[in-house]
């Protein structure tokens, strides 16, 4: 009886250390932009630009926007460079805007092209899908170079988008 | 500092007194000069209200609409092509587009038939446009009877007449159900005119256009951006044919203003050198010269721009009305949102009065600056 | 004591000016701008997926202006400059000017 006890206990202690790094954004819902919030990274207004806005929230609700993939990214990477204090795994969900029917979608599961000619407030994008296919299709119709999954993003990738 | 004021004040009271010795001339020119003005206002204002009105309104046209020609000429479209251009990743919807023209004998008018897919009227009655009521005396209740593509005559009730503050849209619409439509003129049941496509990334737009017509190569995709486009254009076309028209008209009053302001008359001369010879210093002959081309340039220009403003969104520009209806029996009496353009103001002003106002100070400052008795004699 | 001319004067010039900015500030409310006639405009064009302004009846180039274009052969557009000035010159033919005369 302890022993089935103690078991799903162990399940979770060693899902919760797998999993504490990847963020999931399950149960939770995108918020909202509002007319005043400013992306961190670059510091513009993220409402005139409702087709890019990416969004990550952390462990105590409060919730950045970005005005691309690629800034989110660029904050996700090192967040206390841009708000000290915040740490990665104090997040708890992030999402991007999806191209083609620019809904949020969670930005971990999501597909991302890179180097592709369509551009985004901040010039260079990673472009991001909910689906595979749509990736594909978006790669093969605006010269994307290759497509990424959010764990793959690195400084490296960020870099030649600058 | 009253002093001042008041020195101008005399000034311009002597500048008054001396314009209305004068007063045939000078009201003709005021007149001449405030319709130059009223009749190039006219026509900025109204083609700026209209392509600022297309541009506002057609906003909400579809992205892309799909045509498909077959021998160089227009047909219809049928609904399969619907389908696959739905399948295009980024389309949010295809919705196919029922509609066509029919020419009234009886009134010689050409109206838009149009099949209405949301909330569509009753079988057997029809919405009319507001242009179509006015003409035909149609109201609500009425039953219009049309011959059908068999020859056949079919009668509609009139179901609604549609809002007349829209008609700038909907003048010489008349919407019918689908079914009926297409019993009417013969639509073949598979077949649309053309396809409404919305697109839900802006971005996304042009590369859905590409695929569609490389996927069907007999169509062609009109963007919304090329709608706008076209009508930005043809107001500019417009009003240049109408510019140019009036070109004559301005120029004449131009040779007229010149005439009047610089060839001092004989009389205005002695004018000058009488008041030089009084005491009148120069400084004070070229006021009085200024305020005189102003006093007529200002009224001419405040009275040519507001009775601009009421002819064109009070009065529906009914000066206009014959050369921008041409042919057309029906034809809507739109009322434009009213809007003036502070720059088409300022240019109006720079080109009109400041001019003006020069070309009188100039020549009278010649004559100022030389000896009154030479100027009397 | 009568009105000094130039009382008179710059005061019809004080209020011309006053009525223009009256207009103009007019022009610049919200509501001129995107008012309700606008909204409905906006709703029946999204509703119909209408393409074109109801100007010009006459012709279906001059009534669906944005839906005639150059890629068909003989198209009667607008555009068709070479119509231009002999088209404004001639008069159309003795039968239609009859016929459409008597509409009027």
């Amino acid at each position: 009886m302890a022993m089935a006890i103690r078991f799903p206990i162990t399940i979770l202690a060693m899902a919760l250390i797998l999993f504490a790094a990847p963020p999931l954004s399950a149960g939770f819902t995108p918020a909202k932009v509002g007319a005043k919030d400013k992306c961190p990274v670059c510091g513009m207004f993220v409402a005139k630009y409702p087709d890019f806005v990416a969004q990550v929230r952390f462990r105590d609700g409060s919730t950045f926007y970005f005005d691309g993939a690629k800034d989110m990214f660029k904050f996700y990477l090192d967040p206390s460079r841009y708000l000290p204090g915040r740490k990665v795994a104090d997040i708890v969900a992030a999402f991007v805007t999806s191209y083609y029917d620019l809904v949020m979608v969670d930005a971990i599961s999501a597909w991302y092209v890179v180097g592709s000619d369509v551009y985004g407030p901040m010039g260079r994008e990673l472009i991001p899908f909910a689906r595979e296919a749509e990736a594909r299709e978006f790669l093969k119709d605006h010269k994307g170079k290759r497509i990424v999954r959010f764990r793959e993003v690195t400084p490296a990738v960020l870099r030649p988008l600058d | 500092m009253r002093k001042l004021i008041e020195r101008q004040r005399n000034i311009l009271d002597f500048t008054l007194s001396s314009l209305l010795r004068r007063k045939g001339k000078n009201s003709a020119l005021l007149l001449v000069y405030t319709g130059t003005i009223f009749i190039l206002a006219s026509v900025l204002f109204l083609t700026g209200a209209l392509r600022r009105e297309a541009a506002l309104v057609l906003e909400a046209a579809p992205d892309i609409v799909v045509q498909r020609t077959m021998a160089g000429r227009y047909q219809p479209i049928p609904l399969a092509y619907a389908e696959e251009i739905g399948r295009i990743r980024g389309v949010a919807s295809v919705w196919p587009r029922l509609w066509g023209y029919h020419y009234d004998a009886a009134f010689r008018a050409n109206y838009t038939l149009m099949a209405q897919v949301e909330s569509p009227p009753e079988r057997g009655t029809i919405r009319i446009g507001s242009g179509i009521s006015r003409m035909r005396g149609a109201r609500r209740g009425d039953i219009i009877a049309l011959p059908g593509h068999d020859g056949q005559s079919r009668s509609f009730t009139v179901g609604q007449v549609l809002d007349h503050r829209s008609q700038l849209l909907s003048s010489d619409l008349m919407l019918l159900s689908e079914k009926d439509y297409r019993d009417f003129s013969g639509f073949p049941t598979d077949r649309a005119t053309d396809l409404a496509v919305r697109v839900r990334n802006p971005r996304e737009q042009s590369t859905v256009a590409e695929k569609i017509s490389r996927m069907y190569p007999d169509t062609r995709p009109i963007m919304r951006t090329e709608i706008l486009r076209t009508y930005d254009a043809v107001f500019g076309w417009r009003s240049g044919v109408v510019m140019l028209s009036f070109c004559g008209a301005a120029l004449a009053f131009g040779i007229f203003a010149w005439d009047k302001a610089t060839g001092l008359s004989a009389e205005e001369r002695k004018e000058i050198g009488i008041l030089k010879a009084v005491g009148w210093e120069t400084s004070d002959i070229l006021l009085m010269k200024g305020w005189e081309g102003m006093v007529i340039s200002l009224t001419a220009f405040l009275g040519g721009i507001l009775l601009a403003y009421a002819h064109v969104f009070l009065a529906s520009s009914i000066l206009f009305a014959p050369v921008l209806k041409g042919w057309s029996i029906l034809y809507p009496e739109f009322r434009l949102s009213p809007l003036l353009d502070v720059g088409q103001l300022a240019t109006l002003f720079f080109l009109t009065v400041v001019p003006y106002t020069v070309t009188t100070i100039v020549p009278s400052w010649r004559i100022a600056t030389v000896d009154p008795d030479s100027v009397m004699r | 004591m009568p009105l000094r001319p130039s009382t008179i004067c710059l005061g019809t010039i004080l209020a011309l000016s006053v009525l223009l900015a009256g207009v103009l500030l007019k022009g610049s409310l919200p509501g001129e701008q995107g008012g309700p006639d606008l909204q409905q405009k906006r709703a029946l064009v999204r509703a119909l997926e209408l393409t074109d302004l109801c100007l010009f009846t006459e012709a279906s180039y001059t009534r669906h202006l944005s839906m005639s274009d150059l890629s068909t052969p003989f198209q009667d557009s607008p555009a068709s400059l070479e119509h231009f000035p002999t088209g404004a010159l001639a008069a159309p033919p003795d039968l239609l000017v009859k016929r459409y005369a008597e509409t009027d």
